[in-house]
């Protein structure tokens, strides 16, 4: 293989590969299902709040729980982050620089949109177990007999979920619109100074901070909160619904902001890949890359302007005023944004994935491991591809609206509430046909 | 990304290479040279120009089925270099040297074509 087929490859990230547009019958179907489902909320669903999401759910029995409480599960996973971390940098450093090297597969493949899965299937704290400078922070302050809560300042509470939506801000810019998101050099720096920064900042914060100051933890607290595992309030480990784990998500600044970031960066991502975009971006007068942060930064700013005002007109529409009505109503873009994800990942993750991981079984790139394995693309046939974005899709669609219209029963005077909730209906309806359309026309 | 296309090469075992350049293991079954190549009655030929960094015609989506050939011909103002993700096919292009690649349909999705330096999408081919 030439360097300069490395290079070029090298620039354009991983993948090459996209999906195939959405058959529109596929498109349809979902629109419709969106809307038939969305009505009958109004109409069908529970007049009174039912979801109880700090005290729900069934305890896990005994030896499992103990797995939770006694911390096997916890340090099972910082284990397995730290060994994972000590592979990537060995491949990151030592390996080869080339397209054989394990770096930008762990960031994207494994880490960014492994962790979506891994959280859905164990739980909120899946990354806080898992990330690796947590766990040294937590290693070495248990080593100076310090409390890892206790930091020498605290984080101030206004700042809320700030830091991790900024961060995500940022991750996405680099995923989707750096050209050089994959370079290795860029990269090895980036993943150095990302740990450096959240090693110092718990230091100086107390562990507190990762929950508001990682992004990776808020992306993978977030969709984890719809694990069927979680615990309550008080604790106990508990099974339960998809919808209780939102349901006990508490508001704070910054929330709307990051669920608005973790949307309107995938539906970024279907509009740069689409020809007519692209073709607009190099017939006109920006760089690529100016083109590509005004058109992120767009829309972003569309999803969030439409949440903003869906939200502000709920509030006036159910009569308890604008105040808080954006922040209770946040989580129930986390079934949506997760629709998204899936059909939007499940095909790279399912090819890259393996590619992750047949790098990872030689990081140093001397012929071992798996190397020279190719990924098996059964699982990526259109017919299933278009299915799991279908699907994906509702699923994301039907929760996002049960959420809501609890939310509304709660916090809107009953008679009020069916009125309340029509602008959030509205919003959901547009954010699912138009991420429908996005996968119809990419 | 190579990953992604020694797969394709895989999956189908006779996969074509337009250009030698494929480190796939896979076997090469295509002539090396496109302009000897035996005209197929499925093949279909697109012409781009790329001048002053503009593409014409501009980048569209271009379907191809399975095991169907696009011939590219590629007509560039500047040095440069195509390079046809998931095909294997990175070839240079010389200032006003018309340049022909094949393309040949092997896994199903969509693969940008790609000019570089200057770094120009040309168009995208959905294989299904």
């Amino acid at each position: 293989m030439t360097a300069l087929l490395a290079a070029s490859v090298l620039a354009h990230g991983i993948g090459g590969r996209s999906d195939l547009p959405l058959p529109f019958g596929f498109a349809v179907t979902g629109a419709a299902l969106a809307l038939v489902v969305s009505f009958l909320a109004l109409g069908v669903l529970w007049p009174s709040p039912r979801l109880n999401g700090g005290r729900a759910g069934r305890p896990l029995p005994g030896p499992l729980a103990r797995l939770v409480t006694s911390g096997v599960l916890r340090w099972v996973l910082g284990a397995a982050g730290l060994a994972l971390a000590t592979l990537t940098l060995t491949a990151a450093f030592a390996g080869p620089q080339d397209t054989r090297n394990a770096l930008p597969f762990v960031v994207y493949v494994l880490v960014w949109v492994g962790i979506v899965p891994l959280s859905l299937l164990l739980g909120p704290s899946t990354w806080a177990w898992l990330s690796p400078w947590r766990t040294v922070h937590e290693l070495v302050f248990r080593a100076a007999r310090l409390d890892p809560r206790q930091g020498v300042a605290r984080l101030p509470e206004r700042w809320g979920w700030w830091p991790a939506a900024v961060g995500l801000g940022a991750f996405v810019w680099l995923e989707l619109v750096s050209p050089h998101g994959t370079d290795l050099d860029v990269l090895r720096i980036v993943v150095v100074a990302y740990a450096a920064v959240q090693l110092l900042a718990g230091f100086l914060l107390g562990s507190s901070w990762f929950a508001r100051g990682d992004l990776l933890q808020a992306w993978s607290h977030l969709f984890g909160r719809m694990s069927p595992f979680g615990r309550r309030d008080d604790g106990t480990p508990v099974v339960r619904s998809p919808l209780a784990g939102l349901d006990q998500l508490r508001g704070a600044p910054g929330l709307s902001t990051l669920v608005v970031v973790m949307l309107g960066s995938t539906a970024y991502d279907s509009v740069r890949e689409h020809p007519a975009y692209v073709g607009a971006v190099q017939a006109g007068p920006l760089p690529r890359t100016v083109a590509d942060t005004l058109a992120l930064a767009a829309v972003l700013a569309v999803v969030g302007a439409a949440f903003w005002a869906a939200t502000v007109l709920a509030g006036r529409l159910g009569g308890t005023g604008t105040r808080g009505v954006p922040t209770a109503f946040a989580p129930s873009l986390v079934p949506i944004a997760l629709g998204y994800v899936v059909a939007h990942y499940y095909s790279f993750f399912v090819l890259e994935g393996q590619n992750a991981v047949i790098r990872l079984s030689d990081p140093l790139g001397t012929g071992g491991g798996l190397s020279g394995r190719a990924a098996d693309a059964s699982l990526a046939a259109p017919g299933i591809v278009a299915t799991v974005q279908l699907v994906a899709i509702v699923t994301g669609h039907v929760l996002g609206v049960v959420l809501a219209h609890d939310r509304a029963v709660r916090l809107f005077p009953r008679g009020r509430a069916v009125l309340g909730q029509l602008p959030l209906l509205v919003l959901m309806v547009g954010y699912t046909v138009g991420g429908l359309l996005l996968l119809f026309a990419a | 990304m190579l990953g992604v296309a020694a797969l394709a090469l895989a999956v189908t075992g006779c996969a074509e290479a337009t250009d030698g350049t494929a480190q796939s293991p896979s076997t090469q079954i295509a002539p090396t040279d496109a302009m000897s190549a035996p005209a197929t009655e499925q093949q279909r030929t697109i012409e781009l120009q790329v001048a002053g960094g503009q593409v014409t015609p501009p980048p569209s989506q271009v379907d191809l089925a399975v095991g169907e050939t696009l011939r590219l011909v590629v007509t560039s103002d500047r040095d440069s270099e195509i390079h046809a993700h998931g095909f294997e096919v990175d070839a240079p292009v010389p200032a006003g040297q018309p340049t022909t690649v094949e393309l040949t349909g092997t896994a199903p999705g969509v693969y940008e074509v790609e000019l570089h330096d200057p770094d120009l999408l040309l168009l995208q081919v959905a294989v299904r």
